[in-house]
């Protein structure tokens, strides 16, 4: 195998949470209450089981493959061609969604913090740290995922939502269902565009070390995640209610501006900056680890290294590219993006399991013919 | 005439000897295989004149030829002031030579053996047999006292040490309210007593060996057997003998070839100069090398959490122990970002600040004639040189440079406008934040890593900050301790190592090892030793 390392269960849970949570606290928020108003709230609940279907179908892909990525198996699975095109794909989607989030994070630093810095001096910069995390290998992204969870998703929960809670109006959660379960559904359908992304999973799970605990950490990290992910949409709509909610960019961000104690603690925007850079900064590296191991499976290199700086030039170009401002990227996320990421996340894997198992299926009877 | 053919040979051997010397790899303590090794001879004589020859001008080199009371002579040599001349002398050379206990009329030929010799006339304890020149040679300058006698091919090595040393005072690096004063001192004897005195078990083991081609270097490397993991002796040990050097003189020496990770300004080798602090992390399942000439004992492995814990964390109450534990924690933040996050904040964020700060800074901060970067770097820079300074400076020029620091810099540069008010808090917090760091050379590490922060503040505000953090905890999420991941107890994650990081737990709680270092013998304290009162009616203790 390419890497050596192995991760635990624990760390691998904490991964699988990084996976969804980076991008999410920041963008989706709003989206979604976009989409299904005041009943988004519970789109995360949808989504979570979703997310659970997917997290299932790798597990049981890495069943069947206890030591293979998506990349190798797809080969065993399709064939050396088809499995190979397949893979190909995959690693563009993941490349494009590398790219995605680089651009989410270059936009949400302009807008928020630095409005007269060009946005690619941002990105190279970041990238840049992204490159020297991403080559120091698996056990290394891990161990900060795993720092960053621990330190600072106690911060933002502990500092944010505590001190928001003072500002939040159960009155704006209220009538449920008003009309119907419409908007609920296509707010889930919205979400379920990040908690798919769990597909990533498969690029982890072949390296943890002790496999009992695989099923257990995987599935407690879709529950926490479903958990996690209800708490920020939760707060927009308690704090702001779903008119205002729906028309902010970044949600979240507005939530914590809001609070004030005292009048001294107050705008702790820089400390939801600073977090959520971290989280942002965790994805970026799974992101970019899953593109250059698969890459340099596909292309059966040795070392998956220098596969980490082609990764992140092209992702670099990809994100100049791909949207032409933050209205184009909010656009796309409301329109394109859902569809894509449930064709390819969800019923791609599914379909792999699926053929997995026919083909399971026909050795075992090949097997016992002769 | 007779002596001409010894003569030839001894100036071969003596010339052989000193080209070895002069050739590198025979000063290796490994010693290569392919150096002759110098016996003994018979002949006193050839002995003494190959001696002479290889300390020619080594004054403090005592060789010294006396006779026997039976007319036997002897050869004695030895490093005048490393031995204990008045006591060696009392205990055997008087008595061989006034006859107390040695019948004149014994001839040579009465003593059976060299180990007969050293069993009826050395009445001193530490007594060896030697066959070697070479053994001679390197045992003399060990302090030993060597004896060789006429007509026989071996030597004794009298270990009659003795040499001036500090005694073990209150360490001046690692100060405490509450706990020992005794520190390690120069003498790496000494340094292994302190610490058998505090660990009184055989599985205590002290591993000796020389490091240094020329200095030959005495280096000790213990650990307690059974607690320890034994892979990590392993590669402790190897990385020890891997050295090739020419001398140690400090146990820093030693500590830059066994890093796992030298490009890092975190340090992955704890030093200490406590002899307690070295006792706790042996019985956590850590090893600790001790270096003759250094009173800084070496501990590893370690990880980030231990340089932020100081010795009486453990010897104070454990709740105002863990309230300090995280004063250091916050302190240590501030020393590392509270100038940066100044840069950021006034050039940047000015709208993160309440409204009535920001307006008396923005007062404070008209009068200055530069951006903050170029004033917070004027006053860092003045500031790490007073400190640099001090520390060399004689005490009592010391306080001079403190007043002009104080007085000059900080009073007259406000008052001439030429920094900011602020920006003179700032410093001063960030120095004292410093100083709550108990480890000196990570807060050295720390020092300097402020500076690249501040640049990266001044250049992309608060965004700048967070990546130079990502990229820092990239890094110590990156580097080991002797195979140990440097942020353990937080990524790997452990719930039991919490106990000794976020807070400090009472004892009786802390019933596991390090998870990393000691799991071989892993149950520290057994549990349910919970203090509580004792039930009245039946005078037992409450089942706790």
């Amino acid at each position: 195998m390419l890497e050596k390392g192995c991760i635990s269960s624990i760390q691998f849970y904490m991964v699988s949470l990084m996976i969804v949570l980076g991008t999410y606290i920041i963008y989706v928020p709003s989206l979604s209450i976009r989409f299904g108003g005041r009943d988004a709230w519970l789109s995360p609940i949808v989504a979570g089981g979703i997310g659970l279907a997917v997290m299932l179908t790798m597990v049981v892909l890495n069943n069947y493959f206890p030591k293979q990525t998506p990349i190798e198996y797809l080969q065993t699975i399709f064939g050396k061609w088809l499995g190979s095109i397949f893979g190909a794909y995959l690693i563009w989607v993941v490349l494009k969604l590398f790219a995605i989030i680089m651009r989410e994070v270059a936009d949400f630093t302009v807008t928020a913090a630095l409005p007269r810095t060009p946005p690619e001096i941002i990105t190279l910069l970041m990238l840049l740290v992204v490159l020297y995390v991403t080559r120091k290998g698996i056990e290394v992204i891990c161990r900060f995922t795993q720092f960053v969870v621990i330190i600072e998703l106690i911060q933002i929960v502990a500092s944010v939502l505590l001190l928001a809670s003072k500002d939040l109006d159960f009155a704006h959660l209220t009538p449920l269902f008003e009309n119907g379960t419409g908007p609920l559904l296509r707010s889930s359908f919205l979400v379920s565009g990040w908690t798919g992304e769990l597909f990533l999973a498969g690029f982890f799970l072949p390296f943890i070390r002790v496999k009992h605990g695989t099923v257990k950490s995987a599935f407690w990290s879709v529950i926490t995640l479903t958990a996690l992910l209800f708490i920020p949409i939760f707060f927009v709509i308690g704090v702001f209610g779903d008119v205002l909610g729906s028309r902010m960019l970044f949600g979240l961000y507005e939530v914590a501006r809001y609070i004030s104690i005292a009048e001294f603690l107050e705008r702790l925007d820089p400390i939801v900056m600073g977090s959520w850079i971290m989280f942002v900064f965790c994805k970026l590296i799974i992101f970019c680890y899953a593109a250059s191991l698969g890459l340099a499976q596909l292309l059966r290199f040795s070392d998956y290294r220098p596969m980490v700086s082609i990764v992140c030039v092209v992702a670099f170009t990809m994100n100049e590219q791909l949207f032409v401002n933050q209205g184009d990227l909010t656009y796309y996320f409301s329109t394109a993006h859902p569809p894509f990421v449930f064709l390819i996340e969800i019923i791609f894997p599914l379909l792999i399991l699926f053929t997995a198992m026919l083909r399971q299926k026909w050795k075992g009877e090949s097997h016992a013919q002769p | 005439m007779r002596s001409f053919p010894f003569i030839q040979r001894l100036k071969k051997r003596s010339k052989d000897a000193l080209k070895d010397l002069s050739r590198s790899d025979s000063l290796h303590t490994e010693g290569s295989s392919d150096k002759p090794i110098q016996f003994i001879d018979r002949n006193l004589h050839i002995n003494k004149d190959y001696l002479q020859t290889l300390f020619g001008q080594c004054s403090d080199i005592v060789i010294h030829e006396i006779q026997m009371i039976n007319g036997m002579k002897l050869l004695l040599i030895k490093v005048d002031g490393l031995s204990d001349s008045s006591y060696f002398d009392e205990l055997v050379l008087k008595p061989l030579m006034y006859g107390n206990g040695v019948n004149p009329q014994m001839g040579k030929h009465l003593l059976q053996s060299i180990e007969d010799f050293m069993q009826r006339f050395i009445p001193i304890g530490q007594t060896e047999i030697v066959t070697t020149l070479t053994d001679v040679i390197s045992r003399t300058l060990t302090g030993e006292t060597l004896i060789l006698i006429d007509g026989y091919d071996e030597a004794i090595a009298v270990s009659a040490k003795k040499w001036e040393h500090r005694t073990p005072d209150e360490p001046s690096t690692e100060a405490v309210v509450r706990g020992p004063r005794e520190g390690f001192v120069e003498n790496i004897r000494i340094n292994t007593a302190l610490l058998r005195r505090r660990i009184r078990t055989p599985h205590l083991k002290m591993e000796s060996m020389k490091i240094g081609r020329i200095t030959k270097s005495d280096v000790v490397l213990a650990y307690i057997e059974g607690v320890v993991t034994d892979s990590v002796v392993d590669e402790l040990r190897s990385r020890l003998k891997r050295i090739d050097t020419d001398g140690i003189i400090d146990s820093g020496y030693l500590q830059e070839f066994i890093e796992d990770e030298p490009y890092s300004f975190f340090p992955q080798i704890q030093e200490t100069e406590r002899p307690d602090t070295a006792a706790a992390h042996l019985l956590e399942g850590r090893c600790v090398v001790l270096a003759d000439g250094s009173p800084f004992a070496l501990i590893a492995p370690i990880n980030l959490w231990g340089a932020l814990q100081a010795n009486e964390d453990y010897y104070q109450r454990f709740m105002p122990a863990t309230v300090i534990r995280w004063i250091r924690y916050v302190f240590t933040a501030i020393a590392l970002l509270f100038p940066s996050l100044y840069i950021a904040i006034t050039t940047f964020h000015q709208e993160m600040l309440p409204t009535n700060l920001i307006l008396s800074l923005a007062a404070a901060r008209e009068a200055s004639p530069f951006p903050a970067l170029v004033e917070a770097l004027i006053m860092e820079i003045t500031f790490e040189a007073l400190r640099e300074a001090g520390v060399r400076l004689p005490k009592s020029v010391g306080q001079a440079v403190s007043i002009v620091g104080a007085l000059v810099i900080g009073q007259a540069a406000v008052q001439a406008g030429i920094v900011s008010a602020p920006m003179v808090i700032v410093v001063s917090i960030t120095g004292i934040a410093n100083f709550t760091i108990p480890r000196y050379s990570f807060a050295l590490g720390i020092r300097m890593l402020r500076f690249p922060f501040m640049i990266l503040a001044a250049t992309f505000g608060l965004y700048g900050i967070v990546i130079g953090l990502i990229a820092l905890i990239g890094h110590i999420c990156s580097i080991r301790s002797l195979g140990v991941p440097y942020v353990t107890p937080i990524a790997p994650f452990n719930a039991a190592g919490i106990k000794d990081t976020l807070y400090r737990a009472p004892w009786f709680l802390m019933n596991r090892r390090p998870r990393t270092m000691g799991y071989q013998n892993s149950e520290r304290i057994p549990k349910g030793q919970n203090p509580s009162p004792p039930n009245r009616l039946t005078g037992e203790k409450e089942d706790s």
